[in-house]
């Protein structure tokens, strides 16, 4: 994540930097790389929970001064990383959940989703997306009249007191959650259509349509990265290295495309289209130069930032769930697909380095946190994996309901957890704690399966053979005899051979 | 495998059955159309019943240890030189390892899918894999039909399947073919009438490949008409073979789906997996050899030459007959 501090808003706003410890947005950073080197190591223990209000769900947490935040259906909580208490929250009028993000600078600031109340997962908003000529923003703080009440809007509050410092309009419905980066937030809504959002003030600096190209305040000329009609920018939004790489999917029609937008100006930098025929793919992750993402052909692939090149693809088991990004570490790849495998890629050219099935669905991203490989799993479980070896060390069951996104900190693992027990469950360090080291299931454990092997053969065997031949006995094993022969159509040795027993 | 001479029988093709003979031409009007009689009774037919063939089946397989052993090695072979190469997957799909095609067919594209993707790589492991399962499939062609006329399987069952191997290869790409088929009637029909689309297409292919190995075995002709005449043999009347290919379906997919454990990916399939899959593709062997036994009762009824598809009569102007 870019580390630059804009000094033009010293006088109070913000910029986004990594924060010690903070795990400011969607899998960490606006790179989404997935990792904290100093992160807990296994085994682990409960540290504490945090159930929803009122049975709701709440989205991943971001993690910043010791609190947990998370978003909810009526408010946004935020949670004591030590004890688990609920150290303030304030209230929201609704709308599709996504993480938020957090602005580390003078003024550190919280950006959520909000709204439109009533809003579902199914039905796209029917407002007119943004345009070049009128983009709407409201660079005040307080809620603004202008501001659609068929869209999102981006909330900024004070993370010191909570006050709200401005909101946003966004044309339609988001669910793609908050990215910051530098000085600017990125969101997308489900016209296709990407902000770019001042942290300063609320202005939105730029839009870019997937559907219709661009149409960049301040970027006159600016070449779109239209991609398809009907397309939804609603999987996080990565940035890197003044890219910011957004994918458009066309749920209805099976269709996606990945696209880099010039940070600063909106311009389209290159796009591509993964696969055709299906909207599933998983969020983008950046760095090193290279944009990693899962498509629906099962490739996970590697390409290039700055052209849109693909330097290499590597085959997984399943599809990608668009709620997954990769984890980037220095030089390496994790991913994990829908069926649950968990795959270590070498990141210059993407070979398998070593693969771990869960036979379980995945709906989260992976993450490192040390020399250790963390994933949530949908039947409840968080499991940890040794980054070289590829083998299980440790995993623990957290009831019915998923495990999804996992926020790091040093001391904790805050996990999202879904279903009928739904909350925050944050997880640390256990001196006491047993490790295990369990190889993955699709490694040929030679032995044993030869013995399962033999001894299912004798039993198949002797349960067929010993019934022929009592049936042989009872029958004879060939055609009936001669005077039968004209009732079988078969014909005597006198006829015609083709060809002669040797 | 036994050596010993028996009495002589049938090994190998018996007279072809000629246009001019009576018996052909007594028979060969008896067309229904298409799959006409196939689902009907077996009265008057040339095929045997279901019952005798499916029990012959039993009987040609269940009596020969060499067929049940080749299953298993077959099906463990195949296991473990997948996962040598890097395959993971569920071990359930085992249970079709040695079905016929198309249902095998089904066990190529998923393992190369799986393996590879799609992409050239497929492509490439597709041709090698129907290249082998020619092989293997016509070697334990030409095994069952030595078991159902000798009573017996030695080498000579292996020597006179390899000559069917060209056919079969043709059956397995047939059988690409009719999966396609299947697919695009899927997609374009969505997932009702699609999905019925693509099931008939499994199953026609059956119907009317099913005979084709043991036709080439028995009477040595090209790949072409070995087709022609298996496709022949199937179209005889009321002999319920549309009802054997149904019957085979259900057991080949919906049933081995659901009975064989093993659903989870793994390189180690459990105890019970390996008895079911084993158990399931002998089952197959005894399938192969119930279509075996009923192409070599009815091959004298066989016709060489299609059968004229009869008229309506009122299509059949008397005074075009006049003119002749």
């Amino acid at each position: 994540m870019s580390s630059a501090v804009v000094s033009a808003f010293a006088a109070g706003p913000v910029a986004a930097q990594d924060g010690a410890g903070a795990w400011s947005q969607f899998q960490g950073g606006s790179e989404h790389r997935g990792v904290l080197a100093e992160g807990p190591a296994p085994p682990y223990r409960t540290r504490w929970t945090f159930p929803a209000p009122e049975d709701e769900e709440l989205s991943g947490a971001v993690i910043v001064e010791d609190l947990a935040i998370s978003v909810g259906e009526r408010a946004v909580y935020a949670v004591d990383l030590v004890s688990g208490e609920l150290a303030w929250e304030v209230s929201r009028t609704g709308g599709p959940i996504s993480t938020p993000a957090v602005a580390i600078g003078n003024r550190t600031t919280v950006l959520y989703l909000e709204g439109p109340d009533g809003a579902d997962d199914t039905s796209p908003s029917a407002s007119a997306s943004p345009s070049a000529s009128s983009p709407s923003a409201s660079p005040t703080s307080s809620p603004s009249d202008d501001i659609d009440d068929d869209g999102t809007v981006l909330v900024a509050l004070d993370l010191a007191d909570q006050t709200e410092r401005w909101r946003a309009a966004l044309g339609a419905e988001s669910r793609s959650g908050v990215t910051v980066d530098a000085d600017t937030a990125y969101v997308g809504d489900v016209d296709g259509v990407v902000y770019a959002i001042a942290l300063a003030d609320g202005r939105i600096r730029w839009t870019s349509d997937l559907a219709e190209g661009s149409g960049a305040e301040g970027a006159t000329g600016a070449t779109g990265c239209e991609a398809f009609d009907g397309g939804h920018v609603d999987v996080p939004i990565g940035v890197a290295e003044d890219r910011v790489i957004v994918v458009g999917r066309n749920v209805d029609g099976g269709a996606v495309a990945v696209g880099a937008l010039s940070a600063s100006t909106g311009e389209c930098a290159w796009r591509v289209f993964p696969q055709l025929g299906s909207s599933a793919i998983s969020a983008p992750a950046a760095a090193e130069g290279i944009v990693v993402v899962g498509s629906a052909d099962r490739f996970v692939r590697g390409l290039a930032a700055e052209d849109g090149q693909e330097r290499w693809s590597s085959l997984a088991l399943s599809v990608f769930s668009p709620f997954s990004a990769p984890s980037l570490p220095p030089g390496t790849v994790y991913m994990a697909d829908l069926g649950g495998g968990l795959y270590r890629l070498d990141a210059s050219d993407g070979a398998r380095v070593w693969s771990y099935q869960f036979n379980e669905v995945v709906l989260g991203s992976p993450v490192v946190s040390g020399d250790t490989v963390l994933l949530g799993l949908s039947d409840g479980r968080l499991v940890a994996l040794n980054a070289t070896s590829g083998h299980l060390v440790w995993q623990a069951g957290t009831g019915p309901g998923r495990l999804g996104a996992l926020a790091l900190a040093p001391e904790a693992i805050v996990a999202e957890k879904g279903g009928r027990n739904a909350g925050l469950i944050a997880f640390e360090h256990d001196p006491q704690g047993r490790l295990v080291d369990v190889p993955s299931p699709t490694e040929l454990d030679t032995p044993t399966t030869l013995s399962r092997i033999g001894l299912a053969a004798v039993i198949v065997v002797a349960a067929l053979l010993v019934p022929g031949i009592f049936l042989r006995r009872r029958f004879g094993a060939t055609l009936p005899e001669p005077e039968d022969a004209d009732d079988d159509g078969i014909e005597d040795d006198e006829e015609t051979e083709e060809t002669e027993r040797p | 495998m036994s050596g010993k001479s028996k009495k002589r029988r049938p090994r190998s093709s018996p007279a072809r059955p000629s246009v001019t003979e009576p018996v052909v031409q007594e028979r060969a009007p008896r067309r229904a159309g298409l799959f006409g009689g196939s689902m009907v009774s077996a009265g008057e037919s040339s095929l045997p019943t279901l019952g005798r063939s499916l029990g012959r089946g039993f009987l040609a397989v269940l009596t020969q240890p060499a067929l049940v052993i080749a299953a298993i090695v077959l099906v463990a072979a195949t296991w473990l030189l997948l996962v040598g190469f890097g395959f993971e997957g569920a071990p359930g799909r085992l249970s079709d390892t040695l079905a016929m095609p198309p249902i095998s067919t089904y066990f190529d594209l998923g393992t190369g899918v799986s393996l590879f993707g799609l992409g050239t790589s497929f492509l490439i492991f597709l041709g090698v894999a129907s290249i082998v399962r020619a092989v293997v499939t016509a070697v334990l062609a030409g095994l069952i039909v030595e078991s159902i006329v000798d009573g017996r399987t030695s080498r000579y069952g292996v020597l006179i399947g390899l000559r069917a191997v060209p056919t079969q290869l043709a059956v397995q790409l047939a059988s690409i073919s009719f999966i396609f088929i299947g697919q695009a009637a899927l997609q374009a029909l969505g997932p009702g009438i699609g999905f019925l689309g693509s099931v008939a297409a499994l199953v026609g292919g059956l119907f009317f490949t099913g005979f084709a190995p043991t036709a080439a075995i028995r009477q040595g002709r090209g790949v072409v008409e070995s087709l022609r005449r298996s496709g022949r043999g199937a179209m005889l009347p009321g002999g319920r073979h549309l009802t054997l290919c149904a019957l085979y379906f259900i057991v080949s997919l919906p049933l081995a789906l659901l009975v064989t454990p093993g659903s989870e990916i793994t390189a180690n399939p459990s105890l019970a997996s390996w008895i079911v899959v084993f158990a399931f593709n002998v089952l197959h062997l005894v399938f192969m050899a119930t279509f075996a036994y009923r192409w070599i009762v009815a091959e004298p009824d066989v016709p060489d030459q299609p059968v004229p598809r009869r008229q309506p009569a009122r299509a059949r102007p008397a005074r075009v007959r006049g003119r002749r």
